[in-house]
C-alpha cells in the first residue's frame, strides 16, 4: 500500500511503554517528512509524548481527547477542521486519535464505535491522511478489540501490520443504527407533543432540569437541543412526537421519538455550510450535549441526548 | 371594571395548586397562617408577584393584582430574568422549604414556650441553641448549592446572614411565621438576596434602555412584534420557533423594504431556535446590497446558538450583544 490516500489504522498496545513505542516513531516519521501532525489523546499521554519529543513537540499539535472528544460525535468535525485548514491544502497529513478509553461508560463506548466506523466515510479516500487509533488492550475490556477490528481496515501491533478480517466495510458504516438503546427508566416523564405544544415541552424540560440541580446555563442549552429535536419531529417525523426525560448519574437524559428516520449517517458531525436553508438542528444538538444517540426502528426513530448537571 | 384593573388582574385561580404552571412568571411562596396564639391554621401557596389592587371605579373593592403588570410586562420581566434562571430559583426555594420545615416547626415550638414564660432563662437558652443549630444547618445547605445560587445572582454569604436575621427576628416577635419577612430586617440586604425569601426576583440591570415602542404589528400565542422609533425598527418579545418563523421572515422583510437599515431589538426574546434564526438571516439576505439588519441586545443564549450554527458573522447582519446578566 502506498503512502498516498487515506489510511485509518488501529494500533493495539498494552501499557504506556508500548503506547510510546508505537506512537513516537509514527510522529517522528511525519515530522521528518514535514507533515502537519495532530495528536488527540488523554492529557497524561500528551505529557509523556511531549517529554519524549522534547523540542520536536513544537511542530506537533496536541488536543485532549477527554475535552475535544468528550462527546464522540465532536471528533469527526475536529479532524475535518484539521484537514480543511487552508495551509493544509494538498499536503500529506498525519493524526493519532484515541477515542476508545477505559474511562468511558457503556453508552459512550457504543457511540465511540459508531464514530470509528463513520471515520471510514467522513474522509475523502484520495486525501493523503494517515490516522492511527491506539487501543489499550491491557485496560479495555470485552468488546473493545472487536471494535478495533470491525472499524479499521488495517490493524497493527509493534512492527506488524495486517488487514482486519472482521472489517465491517463502508456500506455497513453508512447504514442507520438499529440496535435498540437501553430502555429509559420506568419513572421517566413522558410528554406527547405536536407543533402547537413545543412551548410546553420547553417548560417541562426547564422544570425537570432545574429539579435535577442542573446549572442554569446548561438548562438553556438542553432546552435549545430538545426544541430542535421536537421541531424535527414536527417537520420530518410525522408532525408529532414523544419526549421522555429522566435524570441519572448526575446528568439529564432526554429522548425524542417520532415516525421519521435520520438517513444521513454523518448528521450532526458536519459543520454547516453557507446554504441558509440547510439543516442545522442536529449539529446544534450535538455541540450542546455530552452525548447524542441516534437510532432507527421499524416504526420510526429516536434521538437520545445527555447533558451533565454540574 | 376599569381598564387598569383588567390589565394587571391575576387571572389564575387561588390558592395556587402545588403543581401550578399556568403563568411563566409565577414564583411560589408558601404562606403559613397562624392565629394570635401562634397556632398554625394551615399552609397555602401564593405568588411573590401577587398583591391586592383597588378597583378604581369602586373604592374599597379589591382584586388580585400582579405587581409586574399585564401579560406584556410579565413577559418583559421574564425576558430580563431568563426563564431558566427563574426555574432554578423556584427549585432552590422548594429545596429550602423542604430543608427548613423541621427547623421551622422546632423553632416555632421553642418560641411559643419562651413567650409563654418570658422569665424562664432555660427556655430562652433552648431557643438560642436551636437558632445556632439552624444557622449551621443553613450554612451547610447553602454551601452544598453554592454554584447554583451564584449562577442565579445569589451570593450565599449575604443570603446566610439574611436567613439568620429572619429566623431570629421571627423569634423576637409574635408575628406569625410566614414566608414573608418583616420589612425592617430585609432592607439591609441586596434585592437579589431578599428575593429568595419573600420578594420578586429582580431583573438583572440592563445596560441600555430599549427603543421606544410604537405599535404592535404582529402577535400570536408566544410572540409579539412591535414597530419602534429611535432607533427605527422592530422589537421582538416572546418565543420564536418553527411555528412563527415564516411570520417573522415576512414582517422583517416588509419593514426593511420600507427603507433599508433596520434595527431589531431582541432583548425580549425568551427563546429562539434555528428556525427562528434562519428567518432573521434569510430576511437579512434579501436586503439591498450593502444594507444590513442590525440585531441589538442579542441575549447570550442566542449569541451561542448563532456562533455554533455559523451565522454569527453573516455579512448582512450587524450584531450587538447584550452584556451577560450578573
Amino acid at each position: 500500500m502506498t503512502a498516498a490516500g487515506y489510511r485509518h489504522e488501529a494500533m493495539l498496545y498494552a501499557g504506556e511503554k508500548e503506547f510510546l513505542d508505537g506512537t513516537l516513531p509514527f510522529i517522528r516519521d511525519g515530522l521528518r517528512a514535514g507533515e502537519p501532525t495532530l495528536v488527540v489523546v488523554e492529557g497524561h499521554k500528551i505529557a509523556s509524548l511531549r517529554a519524549r519529543l522534547g523540542d520536536e513537540a513544537e511542530a506537533v499539535t496536541f488536543a485532549d481527547m477527554t475535552e475535544v472528544g468528550r462527546n464522540p460525535a465532536w471528533i469527526i468535525p475536529f479532524w475535518s477542521d484539521f484537514l480543511n485548514r487552508p495551509e493544509h491544502a494538498g499536503r500529506p497529513l498525519r493524526g493519532i486519535g484515541e477515542p476508545v478509553l477505559p474511562s468511558r461508560d457503556p453508552d459512550e463506548l457504543v457511540e465511540c464505535e459508531r464514530h470509528e466506523a463513520l471515520l471510514n466515510l467522513a474522509v475523502d479516500p484520495s486525501r493523503s491522511f494517515r490516522l492511527l487509533c491506539p487501543y489499550d488492550t491491557s485496560a479495555l475490556e470485552g468488546d473493545a478489540l472487536a471494535v478495533a477490528e470491525r472499524t479499521h481496515p488495517i490493524l497493527r501491533r509493534s512492527r506488524q501490520a495486517w488487514e482486519s478480517a472482521a472489517f465491517a466495510g463502508l456500506t455497513d458504516a453508512g447504514a442507520p443504527m438499529v440496535q435498540p438503546l437501553p430502555p429509559a427508566p420506568a419513572g421517566a416523564t413522558e410528554i406527547a407533543f405536536d407543533g402547537a405544544s413545543i412551548g410546553a415541552v420547553r417548560a417541562a424540560v426547564r422544570r425537570h432540569a432545574a429539579r435535577a440541580q442542573m446549572r442554569s446555563a446548561r438548562i438553556a442549552d438542553l432546552v435549545t437541543a430538545v426544541t430542535e429535536l421536537a421541531a424535527n419531529s414536527v417537520r420530518h417525523g410525522g408532525g408529532r412526537g414523544r419526549l421522555r426525560i429522566w435524570s441519572a448519574d448526575g446528568a439529564v437524559h432526554c429522548e425524542v421519538w417520532d415516525r421519521g428516520r435520520i438517513t444521513d449517517p454523518l448528521a450532526g458531525r458536519q459543520r454547516p455550510g453557507p446554504d441558509v436553508e440547510a439543516g442545522r438542528g442536529l449539529w446544534l444538538c450535538t455541540r450542546l450535549c455530552d452525548l447524542v444517540q441516534i437510532r432507527s426502528a421499524a416504526d420510526g426513530g429516536v434521538v437520545r441526548l445527555r447533558l451533565r448537571c454540574a | 371594571m376599569g381598564a387598569q384593573e383588567t390589565a394587571d388582574r391575576c387571572p389564575h385561580p387561588k390558592p395556587f395548586a402545588p403543581d401550578f404552571a399556568g403563568c411563566p412568571a409565577y414564583q411560589a411562596v408558601a404562606f403559613t397562617a397562624a392565629d394570635s396564639m401562634d397556632r398554625r391554621l394551615g399552609t397555602w401557596l401564593t405568588c411573590r408577584h401577587l398583591s391586592s389592587g383597588q378597583a378604581e371605579a369602586q373604592p374599597g373593592r379589591f382584586y388580585p393584582k400582579c405587581s409586574l403588570g399585564g401579560t406584556a410586562e410579565r413577559q418583559r420581566w421574564l425576558a430580563r430574568v431568563r426563564p431558566e434562571r427563574l426555574e432554578v430559583v423556584r427549585v432552590l426555594q422548594e429545596e429550602f422549604d423542604r430543608f427548613s420545615e423541621g427547623h421551622r416547626e422546632r423553632l416555632s415550638a421553642a418560641r411559643k414556650e419562651a413567650q409563654a414564660a418570658p422569665a424562664d432563662w432555660e427556655r430562652r437558652q433552648e431557643l438560642d441553641r436551636l437558632l445556632a443549630e439552624h444557622g449551621k444547618a443553613v450554612a451547610g445547605f447553602l454551601l452544598a448549592r453554592e454554584e447554583r445560587f451564584e449562577d442565579v445572582g445569589l451570593p450565599i454569604g449575604p443570603l446566610h446572614d439574611l436567613i439568620a436575621e429572619a429566623s431570629s427576628a421571627g423569634s423576637r416577635t409574635r408575628r406569625a411565621s410566614s414566608g414573608r419577612l418583616d420589612e425592617d430586617s430585609l432592607l439591609a440586604f441586596s434585592a437579589e438576596s431578599q428575593s429568595f425569601l419573600g420578594r420578586a426576583l429582580p431583573a438583572p440591570r440592563r445596560e441600555e434602555s430599549g427603543p421606544e415602542l410604537e405599535s404592535t404589528i404582529y402577535s400570536d400565542a408566544t410572540l409579539e412584534i412591535a414597530r419602534t422609533t429611535n432607533p427605527r425598527g422592530l422589537a421582538l418579545r416572546g418565543e420564536l420557533d418553527a411555528s412563527n418563523a415564516d411570520a417573522v421572515f415576512e414582517v422583517i422583510q416588509r419593514e426593511a423594504a420600507r427603507d433599508g437599515e433596520l434595527a431589531v431589538d431582541l432583548s425580549g426574546v425568551l427563546f429562539c431556535d434555528v428556525a427562528g434564526l434562519r428567518a432573521i438571516v434569510r430576511a437579512s439576505e434579501r436586503l439591498e446590497p450593502g444594507q444590513r439588519l442590525h440585531l441589538r441586545q442579542l441575549p447570550a443564549h442566542l449569541e451561542k446558538t448563532m456562533q455554533i450554527v455559523g451565522w454569527r458573522s453573516t455579512a448582512s447582519l450587524q450584531v450587538t450583544s447584550r452584556e451577560p446578566p450578573r
